[in-house]
């Protein structure tokens, strides 16, 4: 039951992030070169985590996962969904972003590099 | 003696059990994880959403008062149950459940005061995402109802001390704004915000 928690979350925080980040340009973190792949991605993910949640107690009949059990499944499951976002998302873009010239900070530079890019040139600047 | 509370939970869960396709619908939105869960996905969406950093950083302040308005409000219910115990209506009344029977205190009702704060947080700062979480918030309420394991009471209760909380949250996240910015700002450099 705790499992089937956390890969629920972990599949529609993954979905979601997608979605989100494509609609807002943020290219070095999706996984798709084009909008409508992260929001049909999107969809197949989130779909079936909206019905497996829906239906929990007809599967769970006294399933409770108590309140702050469920609160660390949950960071656990973003965090690592975050993770996987980050790790996949570089390595997706890694030859097809090739940006020298960061100018902005935060998850706005995350525009025109991946997150590992982004790292390697602060630490660069800073040398 | 019933009460004007027992009366209208009467009522309203009096309607369960006549259309199936209701108590499916509103036996799924009853449910622990659904809207909870739900609600903090939108959460996650709104720390990325922006059509700049302005915008952003608007959002991104709309979720850590979220967050912290969810911590409170679930420290509330802990606390007032310390104190107070109330039954479960369907050990006290004739009711149609349509669901497991809990067995921690009715009241307030833990799940909605949780929603109406992360929903009141949001609704503070973007009130077209607000809006559409308070839907989801009064059907929850409505639903718990409904399926028989919270008077009105209790849900009322619940969501008033969850708007509460997530008020004073978001004042005191207005007030600590500078130190607020200097988290944000470390943030950014390290590309999370």
């Amino acid at each position: 039951m705790i499992f089937e928690y956390f890969y629920l979350v972990f599949i529609a925080a993954i979905g979601v992030i997608q979605a989100a980040v494509a609609h807002n340009g943020l290219r070095g973190i999706s996984f798709f070169n084009r909008k409508i792949y992260a929001y049909f991605f999107m969809l197949i993910s989130l779909g079936p985590v909206i019905t497996a949640f829906f239906t929990w107690n007809e599967r769970n009949l006294t399933g409770v996962i108590e309140g702050s059990e469920q609160f660390y499944l949950f960071m656990l499951a973003i965090v690592s969904a975050i993770g996987f976002t980050i790790v996949l998302s570089s390595f997706l873009n890694h030859s097809r972003l090739r940006n020298n010239n960061i100018v902005c900070e935060g998850l706005e530079a995350l525009k025109d590099v991946t997150f590992f890019q982004a790292l390697r040139y602060k630490i660069i600047k800073r040398k | 003696m019933i009460t004007i509370d027992e009366n209208i939970f009467l009522w309203i869960n009096g309607l369960a059990g006549n259309v199936a396709f209701f108590d499916w619908l509103l036996k799924g939105i009853a449910n622990d994880y659904l809207v909870i869960v739900g609600s903090c996905l939108v959460l996650l969406v709104l720390w990325i959403w922006g059509i700049d950093t302005r915008q952003r950083d608007r959002n991104q302040k709309a979720v850590i008062s979220a967050s912290l308005s969810l911590g409170l409000s679930q420290g509330f219910v802990s606390t007032l149950n310390a104190f107070y115990f109330r039954p479960r209506p369907f050990t006290e009344l004739p009711t149609n459940l349509l669901f497991y029977q809990p067995t921690d205190s009715s009241f307030p009702s833990n799940s909605v005061a949780i929603v109406f704060a992360i929903t009141f947080a949001i609704f503070l700062a973007n009130r077209r995402i607000g809006g559409f979480l308070f839907i989801l918030a009064f059907l929850h309420a409505f639903s718990r109802v409904y399926v028989g394991v919270h008077y009105p009471f209790d849900v009322l209760a619940g969501a008033a001390g969850g708007i509460l909380i997530a008020f004073i949250a978001t004042k005191t996240i207005n007030v600590l704004e500078k130190w607020l910015d200097l988290v944000m700002v470390l943030a950014r450099k390290l590309y999370i915000a």
